[in-house]
């Protein structure tokens, strides 16, 4: 993958068949805007702040969503959460906590952090597809970021 | 405003220019004079000056029209018109005109002079008009001056009044200070007085208010223990390895804070340091109870005791007894306080076991889900993506592969809910059943669905219990009404309620598919069904939801039925259970 190229969707999920099949259901909605899969939390803060890897990255063009699963390798998705929201400049950045549990004791702690959205991953495969098609569509198109 | 500013321009335009405006008279007589002046030095000096006749009366006429203006200026060119003719235009001493420049020089001489008188008159008249203005300018600035002043007094009249209104709310706050300390003061030797044993400690266990009779029973002060954390107080006796109130008192306050509601502890023996520091033995009942803010959060912790000790210890004196009576009176006690021990132990386990349940439940939602999400998904990818290399029997497998991961999931969702309903707080409050009862019937059916329904809702009395629990038991029970009885060519549900003895029974009748009563117990388990899929859908887990909050609020339910005719689900809500 090139490092400097422009990413309109970042995807942090460590389940390799999650990503495939959210990958799948966003295209599937045509939406084709520039989209990159991440699978530690480690690598989802350099690629956020240009750092390591991504040292080349345009900071002033950040993702246009981003979609954290919870459970991540090295570094969790809270604590990528927390960065982002703690930073200025990256505040602004809408954040879709995506997970497989409606359980988790971190929904709460999630929304004090700032997520803007919670989502949380259906198994019946059509609401899987509906569900993840149409945070793209939101995110993307409905969504108005602050200039 | 505009009258001030003429009166004032008129004062001031007759002191700065005396001069200009003093009576025409006196300068006509100074603008003829200048001519005559003029005259006398042509006259004396006429050898220098001639041929020049009209050599000194230029400049005369000049100065006559500065000073004196236009009609000074007419005046003077006149004189000197005829001066000039008379004594010095050839032929002298006549008024005969030898040669016609004379006549010419003469015209110009005039016109000139009267050139003058206007210039002057119209500089003066500028003068005038400019000198006016700064008057004006002038006025406008003192009038404004004035205003200034008179908005400044102004400023200070309101500013003392505003002081006024200050010192007047001040002393009215004051005045409601002192009130409310009164009406405090009297709270707190209210509560001091109170003839219980009391204490008051924030959430943090800071002890902010005692009873006069806590202190007395306790030996303790109230400069001592005031604002001070409750162990720091009250520590565990070291000499007394066996003592465990501390830790039974730290539970209860946990128990307190995590279920916001009253907490009785069992009889505990919890010696208390006199003010000479020696440790004496006390038993107690404790009660602790949360009192909440207006915000709904625990704002303090009333830790109310019963102090036991004489109780006890008359039991224990052998005076009047037999040796026997009081050996198995000491037995007993040691019984009691055994099993005390024995119930704190199990209380610790089950909390343990609780938290322990809550992370399992987390792991299974969260793990066993991300495989079932991956079999579903896949199969639909094989599905839609793959469709041309698979036959009809192929995508029948693949949806039986769909179906069932689906099935599984809905079966892990409903065990969790299943569990949840054991482990979350009850918070009662007073429901209107019938209400409930008909707008859940209302969410659950559609209006083409209700059309094939003859549903009842007979008088129900209200009950005590919460709010959210209960809706799930009408939920689950309304819903398995209707499900059973869909196949009917027209489904009949009946809600009422009757009294049975001291219980208040509420029950749901329904014309469906019923079931044997040989079954009947199974009823009520986890993942019990006693219809196959295909008849009916649904996990088995919605009577197990509402039998497990039902028992948790102190009541039962239990169901008759008859196959193919029909089942009645009753239930009783036990102490909340209609009025």
């Amino acid at each position: 993958m090139n490092h400097t190229e422009l990413v309109d969707i970042l995807l942090v999920e460590d389940d390799p068949r999650d990503a495939e099949m959210i990958v799948r259901a966003i295209r599937k909605r045509n939406i084709v805007n520039p989209l990159s899969v991440l699978e530690d939390g480690a690598e989802a803060l350099d690629f956020i702040f240009c750092r390591g890897a991504y040292a080349g990255r345009d900071v002033s063009r950040p993702p246009k969503v981003i979609l954290l699963d919870l459970k991540l390798p090295k570094v969790n998705g809270l604590e990528v959460l927390k960065a982002i929201k703690t930073e200025e400049w990256s505040r602004s950045i809408p954040v879709v906590i995506v997970t497989s549990s409606r359980e988790d004791p971190d929904i709460k702690t999630a929304y004090a952090l700032g997520a803007n959205s919670y989502v949380v991953k259906p198994v019946d495969s059509n609401e899987f597809i509906d569900a993840m098609s149409n945070l793209g569509l939101y995110w993307l198109l409905v969504n108005q970021p602050p200039r | 405003m505009a009258v001030n500013w003429r009166v004032a321009t008129t004062n001031t335009g007759k002191n700065a220019d005396d001069f200009h405006n003093s009576p025409d008279t006196g300068r006509l007589i100074l603008a003829s004079l200048i001519p005559l002046a003029a005259f006398a030095l042509q006259w004396v000096f006429w050898e220098a000056i001639q041929p020049f006749v009209w050599f000194l009366f230029y400049p005369a006429v000049f100065f006559s029209s500065r000073i004196g203006g236009f009609r000074a200026g007419l005046v003077a060119t006149a004189i000197s018109t005829v001066i000039v003719w008379w004594f010095f235009l050839p032929t002298r001493f006549s008024f005969a005109l030898e040669r016609s420049a004379s006549a010419l020089s003469m015209g110009i001489f005039t016109i000139l002079g009267v050139l003058f008188s206007l210039t002057h008159e119209r500089l003066r008249k500028a003068n005038q008009q400019a000198k006016a203005a700064l008057a004006a300018v002038n006025a406008a600035k003192e009038h404004l001056e004035e205003r200034i002043s008179e908005r400044t007094a102004d400023l200070a009249r309101k500013s003392e009044a505003l002081r006024m209104l200050n010192a007047e709310l001040e002393q009215r706050v004051r005045e409601r200070t002192d009130q409310l300390e009164a009406a405090n003061a009297e709270l707190k030797s209210l509560f001091e007085s109170l003839p219980g044993l009391y204490l008051l400690l924030t959430p943090d266990l800071k002890i902010v208010a005692v009873s006069d009779a806590y202190l007395k029973a306790t030996l303790t002060t109230r400069e001592g223990i005031l604002d001070r954390n409750l162990f720091d107080v009250f520590p565990d006796n070291p000499d007394d390895p066996g003592t465990t109130a501390v830790a039974n008192m730290q539970t209860s306050m946990d128990r307190v804070l995590r279920n916001a509601a009253s907490d009785t502890m069992a009889i505990a023996k919890h010696d208390v340091r006199g003010p000479d520091g020696v440790f004496v033995e006390r038993y107690w009942s404790p009660i602790n109870s949360p009192i909440f803010g207006p915000d709904r959060q625990i704002r303090y912790i009333v830790h109310r005791v019963e102090e036991v000790t004489e109780f006890v210890r008359q039991k224990s004196l052998p005076a009047g007894d037999t040796a026997e009576l009081r050996i198995r009176m000491e037995k007993m006690e040691a019984e009691v306080f055994h099993s005390s021990q024995k119930v704190r132990v199990a209380n610790q386990q089950l909390e343990t076991a609780n938290k322990e349940l809550e992370a399992f439940s987390y792991s299974v939602s969260h793990d066993l889900r991300a495989p079932l999400r991956a079999i579903d998904g896949y199969s639909h990818i094989l599905l839609e993506d793959h469709a041309s290399r698979l036959d009809a029997e192929g995508k029948r497998v693949c949806s039986v592969i769909s179906e069932s991961a689906r099935n599984m999931g809905k079966l892990i969702d409903d065990l969790l809910a299943f569990s949840r309903v054991g482990r979350t707080a009850i918070q009662s409050s007073a429901i209107d059943m019938a209400a409930m009862a008909r707008s859940i019937f209302f969410e659950l059916t559609t209006p083409e669905g209700r059309e094939r329904v003859d549903f009842q809702v007979g008088p129900l009395p209200s009950a005590v219990g919460d709010p959210t629990l209960i809706r799930q038991v009408w939920r689950n029970l309304l819903s398995n009404a209707v499900k059973f009885s869909s196949k009917k060519e027209r489904s009949v549900i009946d809600v009422g309620a009757s009294r049975q003895g001291d219980e208040m029974v509420f029950s749901i009748r329904d014309n469906g598919a019923g079931f044997d009563m040989k079954y009947a117990d199974k009823l009520f388990g986890v993942f019990q069904r006693l219809h196959s899929m295909k008849e009916f859908e649904g996990t088995g887990v919605g009577l197990a939801i509402v039998q497990r909050i039902l028992h948790r609020h102190g009541g039962r339910v239990w169901a008759e039925g008859d196959p193919g005719k029909g089942a009645s689900l009753h239930f009783t809500m036990g102490k909340g259970g209609g009025s």
